[in-house]
């Protein structure tokens, strides 16, 4: 696999991950963490179960709706996928996360030190 | 299309959602399961033992117990808010749906309201004051401890009597019940103060001192009494009311040692008693004044000296708070078998003839029951059953209002059954509309019974204790709120009650619908239901109608109208002897007598109708002791002053008393007949000896004539047996009561008697300032309150009686018509076939004359139960008169006749033609 698992999460951005996994379309538990996996190069540090009461939590906010449903291999999971709700979420953390970003940016590149 | 697929995802939503927090624990547990399972399936390909495999994924997900509890806990409380949300949003849309029906059928729905409304109004009207006045507790701590002490007997003469305690009897009773945690007793009475000068009446209870233990009152400032201040030798001592210290001496922190002079002496402050202490008064002793329990405006210590001397004299309301286990029963045998050793332990009161003669007992009775009385639960109970028919009969014409639109909507309803709604759904519907129009009716009923509650009061007898402080509680807009709700209920579920759900209806194109022969009987019934319910009130009505009328048509033996009564104290300290006392009267009397429009005056103690009864002496008569076995008669013993009785236009034969007797010192006296027949039977009365003193008294009045028949106790009570004595001493110089505490008898001239007060109250002013007026009233009013719980119940149950009747008629109303309506085909076929209109109108009057005949036989059968209820509150009539019966079945028949002639001439004019072309 590349790379080890060497960043804590920041807080506040796990919710933002998930809902950035689920917005590929509906996927399960499972299928979301491999995502992450793929997509962050194995780097984050997550405690897998986590992601369950995570993905519940968001569902009870009502940006997730959830399903049963069978994989490929015909074993029954539950698929989650973003709700219109979820997704007007997703835009407004990411256009707050870009701009949090952006300014610690602007501290680190700050001159002096 | 879009509103489809919305309302598609949400019933999606509903179907999915873990709806049990077993449902949910399974679905999380399968979840998690799926991960971990998934993933040592992924880490078996890369070659690792299966052990290995499940250990690192272990490791990776972190505590599998503790995340599958987050997360339960998480959908449990998603299912919470959307089950409360899916409940909400239900409801708003069932509600707005339902109004819009309702808002669509403005009749049936104004109809259904306002009848709906009635009923409630009426029935939480009575509910409220039997609620304020029989069902709440008595304003004291515990009071279900109390029990009232009291010493019933039977009056040789005039039957059953409560008495109160005596003072030998209360030492007794006190150091030697087994009973009671604390016992004491008190009596009332009126006391004068003087303010700057002026003197105002006050009211005054004389109690033990353990009566505010009795009680469970304590002290706002100072103290109460002790028992040293009940001694006969100590210093002149008094509590205040909190209300009388508010209002008369403006609630001063510094009152406690200060003096208040009264017309009996000054008196030194101790205390103020905590706010809204009053003293309840038992049977006998309550009066119109005193509902609410008797509002003590100054609390004296009752003195008493342990060492006697005793009296048999009974004056006293005795209390006691049980002790803890102790119930009233055995209360009652202990204070019974104290009172038959009364004779052992103070014999100069009592003696074993006495206690067998008298047949006196000793009672402890909860304090409730004493303080109500036997009719005055009775008499509301009445009044509640009857408004509760009402309701009935009301509910009965709403519910044939939704019968009569369920058919109008079987079409719908069959339609969203074939659609699939489940009973549920249903219920949901039909009640939602039913439940808004009840919530509607029964709020309209809450302020009508507001309404209704002040007329209700405004005519309400004042014998009714704790009157004065009904009004609308919280418990009784729950009560309304709560009637409201059952019957919307029940009306919601009528519908759901038909066994099947007929979906041939929607294959008959829904034309031509026939009721089934079910649904007719339900009609029918609920119709001869309402029928019986106003036949009984109606002979409740009429029964009281009849006392009522026997009660105005007996002759008094006295003339009430245009006569005014006046009552005033003469401060004892001021006026001490006959003589002072008689000189004021006399003078007071030509006064009056001079003001225009009067024609004459008189003066007596007792009030006619109102003061006999309340208590009496035994009399004796000269030269004939009582032989062992006759009963000594104790009757009631009025002064009269001159005037008194031409005043009163009671007849006397023989000489009437007047100025001149009362110069000469001499001892005349009045008996009634009754009392006469029973001292002298068959002898001339006139020149008799009477008295109070005991038998061998060297001292007698004088009989020197003879008031044929009076009933001054009451209208419904037997001839009186009283004695009027002349206000001339047995013994000169004594003060008198009589004269200190007189009521004047005023006539007028015709001019209305009430309208003489101020012209009086100047007079007496001019004469003396230091007395008070204390009570005015004319004795018209006197006569009328004592027989206000008559008129009061006549009232009510005529009110009732009359809905029923109204109520009752829309009811067969509406079933004929709509049995006409049913049967237009056939009516039309007889017309075709030749029937005649009589025929056609006679054939619907027989359904209607059928219907009546039946719930007039329940009636009847019910009245016969339930007005022998009412039989204590009668007079002159038996609770089962067949008059009263007759007429009230006469009067529903009619009644039922008038309902169906509207309906009749329809049938009558039913144009065959159109009739059977529309088949």
């Amino acid at each position: 696999m590349p790379g080890q698992p060497d960043l804590d999460l920041v807080r506040g951005t796990f919710d933002l991950i998930i809902l950035k996994a689920l917005s590929w379309g509906p996927m399960h538990g499972l299928d979301a963490l491999r995502w992450i996996e793929t997509t962050t190069e194995n780097r984050l540090q997550i405690e897998e179960g986590a992601l369950y009461p995570a993905l519940h939590r968001l569902e009870k906010r009502g940006w997730l709706d959830s399903t049963w449903g069978y994989t490929e291999n015909n074993r029954r999971a539950k698929y989650y996928r973003l709700t219109a709700a979820g997704r007007r979420q997703l835009t407004a953390e990411l256009s707050k996360w870009a701009r949090y970003t952006e300014a610690v940016g602007m501290v680190i590149a700050a001159q002096g030190a | 299309m879009a509103g489809r697929s919305r309302e598609w995802g949400r019933l999606r939503r509903i179907f999915r959602l873990p709806s049990s927090r077993a449902r949910i624990a399974a679905d999380v547990y399968e979840e998690i399961q799926f991960h971990i399972e998934e993933r040592i399936e992924q880490l078996l390909a890369t070659g690792m033992s299966r052990e290995q495999a499940r250990a690192e994924v272990l490791k990776r997900f972190g505590d599998v117990e503790s995340y599958q509890m987050m997360t339960r806990q998480i959908d449990e409380e998603t299912m919470r808010n959307r089950s409360r949300f899916e409940l909400l949003s239900t409801l708003a849309r069932e509600t707005r749906r339902s109004a819009r029906v309702l808002v669509r059928t403005p009749a049936f729905s104004l109809i259904a309201f306002i009848t709906l409304a009635l009923g409630v109004g009426a029935t939480t009207a009575v509910f409220t004051v039997l609620d304020a006045v029989v069902l709440r507790p008595l304003p004291y701590a515990n009071p279900e401890e109390l029990v009232s002490v009291l010493h019933p007997a039977t009056v040789p003469g005039s039957g059953e009597r409560k008495w109160g305690l005596s003072e030998g009897g209360y030492f007794f009773f006190a150091e030697n019940n087994t009973s009671f945690s604390s016992f004491g007793m008190y009596r009332t009475h009126g006391a004068i103060v003087e303010v700057d000068g002026s003197a105002e009446t006050a009211r005054a209870g004389r109690v033990t001192p353990t009566v505010f233990d009795v009680l469970g009152a304590r002290a706002r400032l100072g103290r109460l009494f002790t028992i040293d201040d009940a001694r006969p030798d100590s210093s002149r001592r008094i509590v205040l009311s909190h209300e009388y210290w508010t209002h008369r001496f403006g609630g001063d922190p510094a009152i406690v040692g200060k003096m208040l002079r009264t017309s009996g002496g000054s008196y030194e402050v101790v205390g103020v008693v905590e706010p809204g202490l009053t003293l309840p008064m038992p049977g006998p002793f309550a009066s119109a004044a005193n509902l609410a329990g008797f509002g003590v405006d100054i609390w004296f210590p009752l003195k008493l000296n342990p060492a006697g001397p005793f009296y048999n004299s009974h004056p006293h309301v005795g209390l006691g708070r049980l002790k803890p286990g102790v119930t009233v029963a055995d209360a009652n045998r202990d204070i019974a078998a104290l009172t038959r050793r009364l004779p052992e332990v103070v014999p100069n009161a009592y003696t074993n003839a006495f206690i067998k003669d008298y047949n006196f007992r000793g009672e402890a009775a909860p304090l409730r029951d004493a303080v109500l009385g036997p009719t005055v639960p009775k008499t509301l109970w009445a009044l509640f059953g009857s408004v509760l028919l009402v309701l009935m009969i009301a509910a009965a014409n709403v519910a044939n209002l939704f019968l009569v639109r369920m058919d109008a909507r079987r079409r719908e309803s069959a339609i969203r059954t074939a659609l699939g709604a489940d009973r549920a759904q249903m219920a949901t519907h039909y009640l939602s509309e039913s439940l808004i129009l009840a919530i509607a009716g029964g709020i309209a009923g809450v302020l009508i019974a507001n309404a209704g509650l002040r007329g209700l009061l405004a005519i309400a007898p004042t014998s009714i204790p704790r009157l004065a402080q009904v009004t609308l509680s919280w418990q009784s807009v729950v009560f309304a709120l709560g009637v409201a709700v059952l019957l919307g209920a029940i009306f919601g579920v009528m519908p759901l009650l038909r066994r099947r759900l007929d979906l041939a209806i929607l294959r008959e194109g829904g034309r031509g619908s026939t009721a089934s022969p079910r649904q007719r009987a339900v009609r029918g019934a609920l119709v001869v239901g309402q029928v019986a319910f106003a036949l009984m009130l109606l002979a409740a009505a009429g029964l009281m109608l009849r006392t009522f009328a026997n009660l105005r048509n007996v002759r008094p033996g006295f003339d009430v109208t245009n006569v005014l009564a006046f009552q005033f104290s003469l401060p004892i300290r001021e006026f001490d002897t006959r003589e002072k006392a008689l000189v004021f009267h006399r003078e007071l009397q030509n006064r009056v007598a001079a003001i225009p429009g009067v024609q004459s005056v008189g003066a007596t103690d007792w009030v006619p109708l109102a003061d006999y009864g309340t208590g009496c002496a035994v009399v004796f008569r000269e030269n004939r002791p009582y032989r062992s076995g006759e009963e000594p008669p104790c009757v009631s013993v009025p002064t009269a002053l001159p005037g008194f009785f031409e005043t009163m236009k009671m007849r006397v034969e023989g000489h009437i008393p007047d100025w001149s007797d009362v110069d000469a010192l001499t001892q005349p006296a009045v008996v009634t007949r009754a009392l006469a027949e029973r001292l002298w039977p068959g002898e001339d009365p006139i020149g008799k000896g009477i008295g109070s003193n005991g038998w061998d008294s060297k001292v007698w009045y004088r009989v020197v004539g003879v008031v044929p028949e009076i009933r001054a106790e009451a209208l419904d009570r037997p001839a009186t047996e009283a004695v009027f004595y002349a206000p001339t001493p047995l013994f000169p110089n004594r003060r008198s009561d009589a004269l200190n505490y007189p009521t004047f008898m005023v006539r007028t001239s015709g001019v209305n008697p009430e309208s003489l007060m101020p012209a009086i109250r100047r007079l007496l002013n001019e004469m003396n300032p230091r007395i008070p007026v204390t009570e005015a009233r004319s004795m018209q009013h006197v006569m009328e309150r004592s027989i206000a719980r008559t008129s009061f119940l006549m009232t009510l149950l005529g009110i009732a009686a009359t809905l029923a009747l109204v109520l009752s008629a829309v009811g067969l109303y509406g079933v004929i018509s709509y049995i006409v309506g049913q049967r237009t085909s056939e009516i039309g076929v007889r017309i075709a076939l030749g029937a005649r209109v009589a025929e056609v109108a006679r054939l619907v009057m027989l359904q209607s004359v059928k219907l009546t005949a039946v719930g007039i036989a329940i009636g009847i059968v019910g009245a016969y139960g339930a007005t022998k209820a009412l039989q204590s509150l009668l007079f002159g009539v038996t609770a089962t008169d067949p008059v009263v019966f007759a007429s009230a079945a006469v009067v529903l028949l009619v009644v039922a006749g008038a309902a169906s002639v509207a309906p009749a001439r329809r049938a009558a004019r039913i144009d065959p033609v159109e009739a059977l072309r529309s088949e």
